[in-house]
Formats: structure tokens, C-alpha cells, sequence
């Protein structure tokens, strides 16, 4: 199958497959769909175009050689007779390429993988030269779509075509062909380029000529093995070579015999791919796991109780107390005597004492503003108006205590430890994993399984006969 | 009208031969058309190894091949050339570009070029901005001792000839400078005013063959390799087709007969009556 192939070299040479426009592979057909097309009531053949071809669904091609009324009998002509040993036997039927009125032929590229049946004899492998001719004011004018590409009975690649001039042969003298060729045809702007691929030694056999391409029109059916314009047939269905083909394949534009040589590889040979030597591996340390350490310490202080200690203040101290309330009646501004105990404050040592504070009686309806009512007196001066009340007054009992003391409680502090905010350092833990040391090598590319000797050049093939 | 004639003579025992030894394995390497389409053309790049090896003719006019200068840019290889009119890609380029022509100027190529070249050896050498001093200089850079008789030399293209467009300044012909101007024994049109318009390429004739120049426009008498043969046309070269190789004593054309074909081939004719 040269499908892989193909598709592989495509990519090589172009980046994409797109300009590959049909493409027939007769390798392996059994496995694949044979289509059918009925004409009248004859029924035919259809090899259909393949991967990796831009369209699949168009430009199939129809095995013209025989029609038979019946599906089945059609399709046992072509894989019994037609599709014989892996390809499609020329010999036998030629194949038409249908729909092809939208491939430019004054600007495409074809190759061929193809070998002789027996003799060397002249045989058209493209045909898409057809005559046309029209009578204008009695004038016959004749024209002319597509041209032809064959082989002459020397053996020699040839294109037949048709331009203003009439008719024109061009014989591609330099290339020498061989039993099995790999050829190719590229129509560019006023030249035809030929190649023979030599794939034994690496080389490129190829020719190139000026050819008026402004005189190529397009044709709705091109023949594989034949052609309307050949000098031993008449129709494009007549049979005129001996030869095989084992693939085919037509692209848009020009393609230079460089750049053919890589698709015909892709024709021939088979895509693979592989591992020249496998991966190899090793430990490696593949990075860190940092840990960030703190520092331990004192994180703070607690105290506990651990008891008491009585301490003698070393002084003595004055006592006292007030008691025996009696009321007395006291004039405005008089003195007397108002009396607060400590007893509270003191009352857990059992010292008691007392403080008197001395203060003027006022009249209790005064609010305690006097104002001046005349400055003959002391009286009218200070405002006071002589009025009497009762206030409180109490015996005082003073003594002198001895020494005191004073029971103060005790702490201890104990520290506290823990995680600071402070960094003592950090902990690097290597990483290791298992990592490719030399990645797999990878190769790939086209593998020729074929045999070498019908690609062989050191004879000269004619007329069945190694020279 | 200016004939000259480069015809490959062979060796003196030999002829026709096919030999690296004796230099004639110039069977696929002269005469080559190149083929394309919209502009683009490309060569047979397993015609030679070299960087700098095509002499390339595009519609008769001779355009010389320069090796690029590449740098590198984001995601591109960026080529420039300075003196030269086309380039060509090495390995570094896709496969497709590796047998295209590069050319320095997109408007010196058309379409319908008609574009052939010969794959040469000996050397190729540029120059502009004088009379031809500097050309001196890039010869003598490869060959110590040049003669002025061992180069075919092309002003803008076309092909001038000693006495008709260049001539020998100072010096003997094994030590010469080569001379582009207006000097009586050079016969030439560059001058101070216009000498930035010019370039001027020379190119080591290639080993074992002849030139014959002359007003005469055939020439006989002399011994040549068929296909192996350059005609230059007042300095313009001329497709192979143009004229015809022909050798003593066989009478290749019948007068009185149309060369053209018309009214389309003889179908079911025999095999022997067309000869394909």
C-alpha cells in the first residue's frame, strides 16, 4: 500500500496533501471497495480514488474495458482480470478518470509507477488529447483539448499534443526507461518537464521543453492506457499498451522533478516508523522541598501564687475612734466638727483611726450663696442672717498602737516556652524522580519492500529482450 | 551581427565522451531548461554539489548567481544578496525551495520566461563600481595568475567581447585588468556618469571547449559534441533550438516541404510511418 507513503511524502514536500487530486492505488484492492457504474445496461468497474487524495468522491476511475450486464460479473472482470497481481493490468482495459473538466491540465503534475507487461510498444499512459473540430463560414476549424503522454516503441517517454501549429510529438531522448519505471510529467507555464526516478541511485533522470500551454483546454475524461487521438486507436476506451501500472497519481500545478522524486518515493515505497534505541533513564534530583524551621524559646511569663509574708511596717500607730452622738445647737458660721472613721480600710489589721474635718454651720436654706446686705456690720457684709441649727458631736478616744504588720501575698514567675516568629533556618529535602537521560530516537520516513531488479538500468529494455 | 559560437570539443582523443577524468561529463550540465510555472522555476539540483556552480540564461540574458548571506529571525532564515541576480537555497530550506530559483528582482522574471542554464565550474566572479578593477580583484582572490583570454565576460548580462565592450587596461594578458569603458581599444559604454549602472561578471570558460566569434553565422569545420553547444547573438544567448547541429555529409533537410504538420496523425497507420 503506498497510501502511507504517499500521504508521508506529500507532507514532506508540500506541508500538506492538498494538491494531490487522484491517486489509485491497485495494491491491495481485495481488501477494498470496488465501485460500480452503470451505463445503458452495461455495467463497469470503478476503482475508486483514494487516500490520501484531496476529494475521495471525485475523479473515480471507471475500467472501460469490458461492461457486463450484471453488478457482479463487472466486478469479477475487475479484481479477476483487470486488478491482476497487485495492479491494474493495462493489458486488459483501460481506465477513464471521470469528472476531470476542473483539473487544469496546462497547469498539473502526474506520476506514474508502472512496468511492462512483455515487449517495449508504443502505449499512451495519459490521454486527454481529443480533436474538436467546427465549421465557421464554411472554414474547418480544429481544435484540440489536453494532449497526450506516452511511450514509443524505443522506449522513450513522449508528449503528443496539439497547438496552432497542428500537431506536435516531443520525445523525451535523454531518459532511458527500464522494465519498472517511476515516471512523472509536470505541466508548467509553456514547458513540460520529464523525470525518471532513479531510486537505486538516488538520481533524477529528467528533461525539460517549451511547450505552448495557452493552447491546453481542459477535458471532461481522461484515459489511463489510452486515448481519442492516438496513432493505433480511436477512442480513449480502445486498449493500447502492454504495460501495468501499480499506482497513480495527478496533482494541480507544476511540480519540478526534484520535488517528484520525493512523492514517487511515497508511491512506491511504504511509510514507517520507529525507535532506532530506546529511552534510557536515570535518578536526578528534580528540585527541593524547602521546610522553614522557627526558633523555640520563651514565648511569654505566668505567675503562680507561692504564698504570703507578713512584714512588720516597724512604726507605731496612732488609734482612735469617735463615739457618743450629741446633737447641739450651733449659730450661722460657727465652727464644728465633722468626723469619718478609716475603720474600713483598716479593718483587716485591726488598726482603726479617725480624721475630723472642721467646717463653719450654714444656713440650710441658703443654697450656700451669701450675698452682702450692707457694710455696717459684719454680719451685713458677709450676708449672714443669724439663723441657729442642730449639728453632731462625739467624744474622741485616741490611743498609740504598736508595731504593725502588713501580710503581703507572693508570686513566682515561670516561663513560658514554645514556636517564635523568629526563622532558625531552612530544611532542603532533595527531590528525586526517574527522568530520560537520552529520549527515544525516533525514525521514520519511506521503505522501498519492492524488488530492485525491474528498477534496474544496465541494459537497455527493448522489445522484451535485455540488451 | 555578433556569432560566437562555444562548442564542446571533447578530448583530443575522444569525442563524445562522457568522462570525469577528461573533463567532458558535461552530458546533463549544458543546455538544461528550466521548468515552472507563475514565476517560479527550478533546477535539477543533483546536477551538481557546489554553492555557486549555474550559469543561468533567462530569455537569452545571463544572470548571475550569488550565494546568499542568511540570518536569522524569528521563526525564518533570512537570505540577501547584494551584487548578484538570483540565489538559490541549500539544505537549510524545504525540499521544494532546494531546486527553485531565487530572484533578486520579482519583475526580472516572467510567467513565460524562457529560462536555460549551463552548470559551470571554473568559477564566477562579480563586480561594479569602477571600470573593472574590482573585477580583477575577485578573480585574482581564486586564480594568482589569471589571463584575460580564460574568461567570458557579461556586462548587465550580455556578453561583450575584447575590442566590443571590454578590453585590457594596463598589463599583459596574463596579468591584466579587465576594462569596460569607452577607451578606443575597449569599445565599451561604461562611463563616470553612469558606471553605477553596470555590473560586470566574468565567468572561467569551461575546460575542453571552443569559442568561435565572428560575423559569420555558420560556422564549419570544426569538430563538436552534439547538444554540447552555446550560441551567443550579439552577446544574447539563444535557445538550442534556434539553430541546428549538423554534421559533414548527411543531408538533413529536404527543401520544398512544409516543416509543419497539420491535418493530424494517421490513425491505424503503421508503426513505421511516424517516428516518434
Amino acid at each position: 500500500m503506498s497510501q502511507s507513503g504517499l500521504h508521508y511524502s506529500l507532507n514532506l514536500t508540500f506541508g500538506k496533501t492538498q494538491r494531490l487530486l487522484v491517486h489509485y492505488d491497485f495494491s491491495g484492492m481485495s481488501g477494498r471497495h470496488i465501485g460500480n457504474e452503470l451505463d445503458g445496461t452495461l455495467n463497469y468497474g470503478v476503482i475508486e480514488n483514494c487516500d490520501p487524495a484531496n476529494d475521495t468522491g471525485l475523479y473515480s476511475g471507471v475500467v472501460v474495458g469490458v461492461g457486463d450486464t450484471t453488478v457482479a460479473s463487472a466486478k469479477l472482470f475487475t479484481t479477476g482480470t483487470f486488478l491482476n497481481n497487485n495492479k491494474a493490468n493495462l493489458e486488459t482495459s483501460n481506465l477513464k478518470i471521470t469528472g476531470t473538466n476542473s483539473i487544469p491540465l496546462s497547469s498539473c503534475s502526474a506520476l506514474f509507477d508502472f512496468e511492462f507487461n512483455s515487449d517495449v510498444t508504443g502505449c499512451v499512459l495519459f490521454g486527454s488529447l481529443e480533436k474538436t473540430s467546427n465549421t465557421i463560414n464554411d472554414q474547418v476549424i480544429t481544435g484540440a483539448k489536453g494532449y497526450n503522454v506516452g511511450i514509443t516503441d524505443r522506449g522513450k517517454l513522449f508528449y503528443q499534443g496539439f497547438n496552432k501549429k497542428g500537431d506536435f510529438i516531443k520525445t523525451v531522448d535523454s531518459v532511458e526507461l527500464s522494465k519498472r519505471n517511476v515516471v512523472s510529467f509536470s505541466v508548467g507555464s509553456n514547458n513540460v518537464s520529464f523525470a525518471r526516478m532513479d531510486y537505486l541511485n538516488n538520481s533524477i533522470q529528467s528533461e525539460t521543453f517549451d511547450v505552448d500551454t495557452s493552447f491546453i483546454a481542459e477535458n471532461e475524461e481522461i484515459f489511463l492506457g489510452g486515448s481519442d487521438e492516438y496513432i493505433r486507436t480511436t477512442s480513449g476506451e480502445q486498449i493500447s499498451s502492454n504495460i501495468s501500472l501499480n499506482s497513480f497519481c495527478l496533482l494541480s500545478g507544476y511540480i519540478p522533478p526534484s520535488a517528484t522524486f520525493s512523492l514517487g518515493s511515497g508511491l512506491v515505497g511504504n511509510y514507517f516508523t520507529g525507535i532506532t534505541s530506546p529511552a534510557t533513564f536515570k535518578e536526578q534530583v528534580t528540585g527541593y522541598k524547602q521546610t522553614i524551621v522557627y526558633q523555640t524559646g520563651v514565648t511569654g511569663y505566668d505567675y503562680d501564687g507561692t504564698g504570703s509574708i507578713n512584714i512588720s511596717t516597724g512604726r507605731y500607730m496612732r488609734t482612735g475612734n469617735f463615739f457618743g452622738a450629741t446633737s447641739v445647737n450651733t449659730g450661722e458660721g460657727d465652727r464644728y466638727f465633722i468626723y469619718r472613721s478609716f475603720d474600713n480600710a483598716l479593718s483587716d489589721s485591726g488598726i482603726k483611726s479617725f480624721v475630723k474635718e472642721e467646717v463653719g454651720y450654714l444656713h440650710p436654706s441658703s443654697g450656700y450663696q451669701y450675698s452682702p446686705t450692707g457694710d455696717k456690720s459684719a454680719f451685713d457684709t458677709l450676708g449672714l442672717v443669724g439663723v441657729d441649727g442642730g449639728v453632731t458631736e462625739y467624744a474622741e478616744q485616741v490611743g498609740i498602737s504598736g508595731a504593725g504588720t502588713i501580710a503581703v501575698q507572693l508570686y513566682a514567675s515561670r516561663m513560658l516556652t514554645g514556636v517564635t516568629s523568629g526563622i532558625s533556618g531552612v530544611i532542603q529535602e532533595p527531590l528525586a524522580d526517574s527522568i530520560i537521560d537520552r529520549p527515544e530516537v525516533l525514525n521514520s520516513g519511506i521503505r522501498m519492500n519492492v524488488n530492485s531488479i525491474n528498477f534496474k538500468k544496465d541494459y537497455i529494455y527493448y522489445l522484451g529482450e535485455r540488451l | 551581427m555578433i556569432y560566437d559560437y562555444i562548442i564542446s570539443t571533447g578530448d583530443i582523443t575522444l569525442s563524445g565522451c562522457n568522462s570525469s577524468d577528461l573533463g567532458t561529463d558535461t552530458f546533463k550540465k549544458t543546455n538544461v531548461k528550466a521548468g515552472g510555472t507563475a514565476g517560479s522555476f527550478f533546477f535539477d539540483s543533483s546536477l551538481f554539489t557546489g554553492k555557486q556552480e549555474i550559469q543561468l540564461s533567462v530569455n537569452g540574458q545571463n544572470f548571475f548567481q550569488e550565494i546568499p548571506a542568511t540570518g536569522q529571525a524569528m521563526n525564518e532564515i533570512v537570505f540577501s544578496i547584494n551584487t548578484g541576480d538570483f540565489f538559490i537555497k541549500g539544505q537549510e530550506a524545504d525540499l521544494l525551495d532546494r531546486s527553485k530559483f531565487f530572484f533578486a528582482s520579482p519583475t526580472s522574471i516572467g510567467f513565460d520566461s524562457s529560462l536555460k542554464y549551463d552548470i559551470v565550474t571554473g568559477g564566477m566572479f562579480a563586480a561594479t563600481g569602477d571600470f573593472g578593477q574590482s573585477l580583477k580583484t575577485n578573480i585574482a582572490r581564486r586564480y594568482s595568475s589569471p589571463s584575460f583570454t580564460d574568461y567570458d565576460y557579461f556586462l548587465n548580462g550580455q556578453k561583450v567581447y575584447s575590442g566590443v565592450g571590454v578590453g585590457v587596461s594596463v598589463g599583459t594578458e596574463a596579468d591584466f585588468i579587465p576594462l569596460f569603458s569607452t577607451a578606443a581599444n575597449v569599445a565599451g559604454v561604461v562611463r563616470a556618469d553612469n558606471i553605477n549602472e553596470f555590473k560586470y561578471a566574468a565567468y572561467k570558460k569551461k575546460p575542453k571547449t571552443t569559442s568561435i566569434t565572428g560575423l559569420v553565422a555558420d560556422v564549419t569545420g570544426t569538430g563538436f559534441i552534439e547538444g554540447r553547444t552555446n550560441l551567443y547573438l550579439n552577446g544574447i544567448q539563444e535557445l538550442q533550438n534556434s539553430y541546428l547541429e549538423l554534421f559533414t555529409g548527411v543531408n538533413m533537410i529536404k527543401l520544398g516541404f512544409s516543416a509543419e504538420i497539420s491535418g493530424g496523425l494517421p490513425l491505424n497507420g503503421k508503426e513505421s510511418s511516424l517516428t516518434l
